[in-house]
């Protein structure tokens, strides 16, 4: 069974190579547009790591991360921020929040691959 | 115009993965075809293993050849051997043949003196008659003998040919087959080793092409960074545009506005301070894991 990874990010662009990315290292990828649907689809499925923007419309992902927390389906799932967001400030709000990780973008696929097998395998 | 742009870095980065998704497929099936086993299944042979198994089939072959070629030379050894003993039986026959003749003699000097003896030797006369006449089969067997050992041993020089022949065509035949299927296996081995050269060149360009990918990707998030920082300024526009209509308020209003002017001038410095996007440059972002 491949691992299962949901990206949540409104640009469609930024979605597409997240997918292609792990597609081609063989994980499942399913996408979501905003924090709102994001949730909607970690309620409706299960999914071993979740990756976030943090800038969207709706629910932004610092949100969205707090949600999913309170979720008992994914109190150790680990759940990634994938952001233009660098300041200090907004990586402590990540982690208070309870994100595993912070990845700044543009992302590198062979890193976010590194970064995703190191955590699921 | 973000829409477009949108729209131009999705077809591109659908185009770049579909590079990708082709190079990997290519190189995929040219490592088939180098291994040889395209479509086939686990017991299938290779090209490769086929004439490796015909090679080792033929040189089989060609021990078995050597083989039956020494043994048909040791064939006609014993041919040559059996051709002497025969000239042996016929000088033995020649040997039977001057008894013969001193035999006939003797007999025929024997009636001489018979006769001489007049009818004292009548008796042995009969008997002298008798021994020429035995001396005469003797000497027409022997001639009969010869005649069948020489016929014997024309054949016996005929079959020792004929075998010196047939070994020497086996061998010959065999020789050549043998040097064209080496020769063909060594053309064989030296495709194998320019295809596995190939395959190794094409798996170094996918490798190549897919560090450009990733490249490619990375770049193309400048749609997203552009799309925010555009998000970015368009909100400070508006906070500007915001304030000049505050500030064309007439001179009796403006007093009264002041104060909102001021707590709104906070607030919208406060919202916009933080630039999202911090990065001048296309490298890869920072990563930490908490």
């Amino acid at each position: 069974m491949p691992k299962k990874v949901l990206t949540v990010d409104d640009s469609a662009s930024i979605r597409q190579m997240v997918t292609f990315t792990l597609k081609s290292a063989g994980y499942e990828v399913v996408e979501a547009t905003d924090g709102n649907g994001g949730l909607a689809r970690a309620q409706a499925d299960t999914f071993d790591l979740i990756l976030t923007d943090q800038n969207m419309p709706g629910m932004d992902g610092l949100n969205l991360i707090r949600a999913l927390r309170k979720l008992p389906a994914y109190g150790s799932t680990p759940i990634l921020m994938l952001t233009t967001e660098s300041s200090d400030q907004m990586k402590s709000l990540g982690r208070a929040a309870g994100a595993t990780g912070w990845l700044v973008k543009p992302f590198d696929p062979q890193k976010l691959l590194d970064v995703v097998k190191r955590l699921v395998g | 115009m973000q829409a477009l742009i949108e729209d131009a870095v999705v077809t591109l980065a659908n185009s770049f993965s579909g590079l990708s998704r082709e190079a990997a497929a290519q190189l995929e099936l040219a490592e088939s075809l180098a291994k040889g086993d395209l479509g086939m299944d686990a017991h299938a042979l290779s090209f490769t293993g086929f004439v490796t198994e015909i090679a080792a089939a033929m040189s089989g072959f060609v021990e078995k050849t050597v083989d039956n070629s020494r043994l048909a030379m040791l064939l006609v050894e014993q041919m040559e051997s059996m051709g002497k003993e025969m000239q042996d039986v016929i000088r033995l026959l020649d040997e039977i043949h001057s008894i013969t003749n001193q035999t006939n003699m003797l007999a025929l000097n024997a009636s001489i003196e018979a006769a001489r003896a007049g009818e004292l030797g009548r008796g042995f006369a009969v008997v002298a008659d008798e021994v020429r006449h035995l001396s005469g089969r003797t000497s027409s067997f022997s001639e009969q003998i010869r005649d069948l050992i020489n016929r014997v041993n024309g054949s016996v020089t005929h079959a020792e040919g004929l075998i010196n022949q047939l070994a020497s065509q086996d061998m010959m035949f065999t020789l050549q087959a043998k040097q064209r299927l080496d020769e063909t296996s060594s053309r064989i081995n030296d495709m194998d080793a320019l295809m596995a050269e190939s395959v190794g060149r094409l798996r170094h360009g996918v490798g190549l092409l897919s560090d450009h990918v990733g490249d490619a990707v990375r770049s193309l998030q400048f749609q997203d960074m552009v799309s925010q920082l555009i998000a970015h300024v368009g909100k400070r526009l508006y906070g500007i545009e915001e304030m000049m209509e505050l500030n064309s308020r007439p001179a009796q209003e403006q007093e009264e506005w002041a104060l909102t002017v001021a707590a709104r001038l906070t607030e919208l410095r406060q919202a916009l301070s933080s630039n999202p996007v911090a990065q001048g440059r296309m490298e890869s972002g920072s990563i930490d894991l908490f």
